[in-house]
């Protein structure tokens, strides 16, 4: 499925050695919050294979985000994050971040062209970057809001931008931090299915973030479940759903169902203790 | 829609007419008696007769020149020194309490002081000006840059931008709204602070002609010059605004560069 668009040299083609994009081995994070250091993740140990979709889940305040921020170069962490086989410091060239508070993701002072060509502008010659843009806004379907302002356009269209953002760097990988976590029901819908399209369409390698089972089974082509303090890996699972999903029929064929099923058995298992944040 | 803008207008003018009515009323009917206090009538007469002698405008623009002067010397100075702590989270730290306490001083009373340093020069007057004019702007900046949302700082990494460049296409944009807010405050206490040390001695001036026409027991004279401080305050603060809008709805087109 899908076509593969991509043609940049860099980004692009050869992977190196294995077929991994990330090898995160016995990663340990430590932030201070209020002046005391608090171990958030420790010793996680994982791969993120090229293409793969990976979704993380775990109870909220578990430590996601600071893994998706580890992944992107942006805090100091130990251990181990291999990415394209050399190891990580700092952000590197190809990974992309979606984050989940769009309104204060985009440059409001920024049409939305302007806005998508954020991370290509300067670095590539003026036309291959307006052609970034236009391709990024067609595949998100917001083509027609090049000349708008985000704060004119809807949660989910402003969502649509900062994911056309990403796209338009051409990323290896694109990193999710509960992307659609503030948007309702339907929109949220949409915009899942739309991920998947674009994927498709881009050959992205995607991880994804949410505290939604049903999200990241419908989503991922594998999970893995995060919870306790510091977190840790608490289980994966394989999602061998087909390439073609869909809102009805996938979520309710039997296999969505079962994954579902023990999904939530395992997230009850590991955080039984307090239910309430499930 | 368009009628009742202008509509609105019109009444806004009503309370200020009807006020000057009943002003020239109480003053020619005698309710209101005091040696030295004009009619309105007496006003314009006097403002005519100003509009006519040349050292009306000589005074009108030195007073305007001396506040757009110290207030582009304050706003080069506090948004320089604004990104500076803003910026930098030990100098923030270092000097915020100074700030603080500098800018809690009230200005009129560092007025003398500046008298013993500097007499009564323009040199006085352009220092006093922008050292007022220059604390909202530099506040302002500090808060609008440390209010930069941390989305936009990790998106400026992510994209592995120049620290001129997340300066430059970040953080002063999305700074900008609480800047103009301090360059707006800072023009007001600008034009206040020369009218000021005009009053207290500097021979020039909207101020010194105020202060003049008093010790020449011309009240009408000095009504005049009240109300033209007055124009100037909401022709300056007006003229802001307006360049202030063309400002953030050309960084919109001219962003296209």
């Amino acid at each position: 499925m899908g076509e593969r668009s991509r043609n940049d040299p860099v980004n692009g083609s050869l992977l190196g050695q294995g077929d991994s994009v990330f090898e995160v081995e016995d990663l340990t994070v430590s932030l201070q919050t209020g002046g005391v250091d608090r171990t958030i993740l420790s010793s996680l140990s994982f791969t993120v294979a090229n293409n793969e979709f990976l979704s993380v889940v775990g109870p909220s305040g578990t430590g996601k985000t600071t893994l998706l921020r580890a992944m992107a170069g942006l805090i100091p962490y130990s251990g181990s994050i291999k990415f394209r086989g050399s190891q990580l410091s700092g952000p590197a060239e190809g990974v992309a971040l979606v984050f989940q508070d769009y309104v204060n993701s985009l440059l409001r002072w920024r049409t939305v062209g302007r806005n998508v060509s954020l991370g290509v502008e300067g670095k590539l010659p003026r036309d291959e970057c307006d052609q970034r843009v236009t391709e990024a806004l067609e595949v998100v379907g917001l083509s027609k809001f090049k000349d708008s302002y985000p704060w004119e356009l809807s949660g989910g269209m402003q969502q649509r931008v900062q994911i056309a953002r990403a796209l338009a760097m051409n990323p290896q990988v694109l990193l999710f931090d509960e992307p659609f976590g503030s948007l309702d029901a339907m929109t949220r819908e949409s915009l899942q299915d739309e991920l998947l399209r674009v994927r498709a369409h881009y050959q992205t390698t995607c991880v994804f973030i949410t505290h939604d089972i049903d999200e990241a089974v419908y989503l991922g082509d594998r999970l893995v479940l995060l919870a306790g303090s510091p977190a840790t890996i608490k289980y994966q699972l394989d999602i061998p759903l087909s390439d073609e999903r869909n809102q009805i029929n996938t979520k309710e064929s039997n296999e969505f169902l079962r994954l579902r099923r023990e999904v939530h058995g395992e997230m009850r298992r590991v955080h039984g203790t307090n239910q309430d944040e499930v | 829609m368009a009628q009742t803008k202008t509509k609105s207008r019109f009444i806004g003018w009503f309370a200020p007419i009807i006020l000057l009515i009943l002003w020239q009323l109480s003053i020619v009917t005698g309710i209101i008696r005091f040696r030295y206090f004009p009619s309105p009538v007496a006003v314009a007469q006097a403002f005519l007769r100003l509009a006519n002698s040349g050292r009306f405008y000589g005074n009108l623009s030195h007073t305007v020149i001396v506040t757009l002067v110290a207030w582009i010397i304050a706003t080069i100075l506090g948004v320089l020194f604004g990104l500076l702590i803003g910026l930098s989270l030990p100098v923030w730290k270092g000097v915020m309490a100074s700030v603080d306490v500098l800018r809690s001083l009230p200005i009129i009373a560092l007025v003398p002081v500046g008298v013993i340093i500097f007499g009564f020069t323009l040199r006085l007057e352009i220092v006093i000006a922008t050292y007022a004019a220059l604390w909202p702007i530099l506040v302002n900046t500090v808060s609008g840059v440390r209010q930069t949302r941390s989305e936009l700082l990790d998106i400026g990494r992510i994209i592995r931008m120049s620290r001129v460049e997340r300066v430059w296409k970040l953080i002063l944009p999305s700074a900008l709204p609480l800047i103009l807010v301090g360059l707006r405050l800072g023009l007001g206490l600008s034009l206040v602070l020369a009218i000021v040390t005009e009053i207290v001695g500097t021979p020039n001036g909207i101020g010194y002609a105020l202060i003049n026409a008093e010790q020449a027991l011309h009240p009408a004279q000095m009504f005049v010059y009240i109300l033209v401080t007055g124009v100037i305050g909401y022709l300056l603060n007006g003229l802001f605004i307006f360049s202030a809008r063309r400002i953030l709805s050309t960084e919109k087109s001219a962003e296209k560069n």
